[in-house]
């Protein structure tokens, strides 16, 4: 699925929630915050019915040290908190390599490449995953080091998972290759 | 201070209720606009730093935004007939930490500016160095009917000499018809102001003396990286493009009304640093710097 159309469903899916009971109240935040998504009133006071929550498993390492030819793992729980009855699912697209959702990377100075964190990364899961509420899934990421890649350290992000509707990514691991 | 690495990805529509004139982000703003006869560019650009005594007066509810918004335009010389805008945004947020938010926003009829999609990310670090520069860039990619957003930030002045950068990048879905954007000013029956930088806060940050610096502000046009004059663009005034409908609605950045308390503290050509200062205020339309010409900026790869 394009970039594109991967935007236009989200978009859609959101507009038709909100014009049909949100059409005439003005909302005043360009961004929506973490206090306000976590806070199931105040959500639903915007608009929001909820979110999906990408976090890293429990008792993740803070940092993962990979060294040259070998791999290391990454398990992130995609989670469809809902607050309506009526918010039972949502879509994912997992393709690091594509233009789905954010790209990160390091230069280390002028000359020097480009490191991208996606063209280590592969997820056990991939394409269209439908998550549903009271179902949390969990994907796993693996960043494989080739022997000719260069030393760099990168805060771990869940890159190339779009989502269509509002999610929150935490993570907190720093990944040190050497 | 936290180090939580958070990453909040939305797509939101938002409504105002005005018919004539309204606005594009819903908070209060005071910003730069460029000064010259409307052209069409391929790419537009600024960098940032921010200065902060205490970012801990930053929580989840209230950011400190750095933003450049730029119009969409369809073709040679266009002065932005589609009614959408491009917004990057480069804030402290959550006890200092910084994020980037692209946005798009468009006005749909009958009365509504809707928000087409946005994404925020905060970064793996909280605001530490003075020296932290951030560069933002939004390129037009018409094949795809997309804009690509870059972000560059240099964490010291060591990583600005050695051009040493983390990179991000999101690309979001365009106005099919948008294959430019329109810099420049014009005015018909409103003054269009159709490529902006400022800052922007749901609501005034006090309680802690900050400054924003924004450099480089620039266009991409005839091969160069550009600037032109520039001069305020503060609240009610902060008009960026029409829908071209009937009646002809304006879109404005922020919600009318000025970031109250924030000057200029410094300026150049192509350089306005701010300053919250509750004992002044800045008048619309005042010239900041009148210089134009070709940018020579501080770190190359973004401007590559």
């Amino acid at each position: 699925m394009s970039a594109r159309a991967r935007v236009f469903i989200g978009t859609s899916i959101t507009q038709k929630e909100v014009l049909s009971s949100e059409q005439e109240r003005p909302i005043s935040h360009p961004i929506i915050g973490l206090e306000t998504v976590f806070d199931n009133q105040k959500a639903l006071g915007v608009g929001i019915k909820g979110y999906v929550h990408v976090r890293t498993v429990k008792d993740t390492p803070t940092t993962l040290i990979i060294e040259k030819g070998k791999s290391g793992n990454v398990s992130f729980e995609i989670e469809l908190i809902s607050y309506s009855p009526s918010f039972e699912k949502v879509n994912l697209n997992i393709d690091p390599k594509g233009q789905v959702g954010w790209t990160s990377g390091r230069c280390y100075g002028k000359g020097e490449p480009l490191i991208l964190l996606n063209d280590y990364v592969q997820y056990d899961l991939n394409g269209e995953i439908t998550v549903y509420k009271n179902h949390p899934i969990i994907v796993t990421m693996t960043i494989s080091i080739p022997e000719d890649a260069p030393s760099f350290e990168l805060p771990i992000k869940a890159v190339g998972i779009g989502v269509d509707y509002v999610s929150v990514f935490d993570s907190e691991v720093n990944l040190i290759v050497k | 201070m936290s180090s939580k690495k958070i990453v909040l990805l939305c797509i939101l529509p938002l409504f105002a209720n005005t018919l004539l004139t309204t606005a594009i982000v819903n908070g209060k703003y005071s910003g730069v606009y460029l000064d010259r006869t409307p052209v069409s560019s391929s790419k537009v650009i600024f960098s940032t730093k921010f200065d902060i005594d205490d970012p801990t007066v930053l929580d989840q509810s209230t950011a400190l935004m750095s933003v450049m918004s730029a119009a969409g335009g369809y073709g040679s010389g266009s002065t932005g007939g589609n009614g959408w805008c491009y917004q990057n945004v480069v804030a402290c947020w959550d006890d200092g930490e910084v994020y980037y938010c692209p946005q798009a926003w468009a006005f749909e009829p009958p009365n509504s500016t809707v928000q087409q999609w946005s994404s925020a990310r905060c970064l793996n670090r909280p605001f530490e160095d003075d020296w932290e520069l951030y560069v933002a860039k939004m390129n037009v990619d018409i094949a795809n009917e997309e804009i690509d957003f870059y972000w560059y930030a240099y964490e010291t002045g060591d990583d600005i000499v050695s051009e040493s950068y983390y990179y991000d990048y999101y690309s979001g879905m365009a106005h099919e018809d948008d294959h430019n954007f329109v810099v420049g000013d014009r005015t018909d029956t409103y003054h269009y102001r159709y490529t902006q930088v400022g800052v922007e806060s749901t609501t005034e940050i006090n309680g802690t003396d900050w400054k924003i610096l924004q450099e480089d502000i620039g266009y991409y046009y005839s091969g160069s990286w550009r600037y032109a004059a520039g001069r305020t663009t503060i609240g009610t005034q902060s008009i960026i493009v029409c829908d071209g409908g009937d009646p002809d609605t304006a879109i404005r950045v922020g919600d009318g009304a000025e970031y109250r308390g924030v000057t200029v503290y410094d300026h150049a050509d192509a350089l306005v640093h701010w300053q919250n200062n509750q004992n002044s205020r800045i008048s619309d339309d005042t010239s900041v710097w009148t210089g134009s010409g070709i940018l020579n900026p501080i770190v190359s790869a973004p401007y590559s």
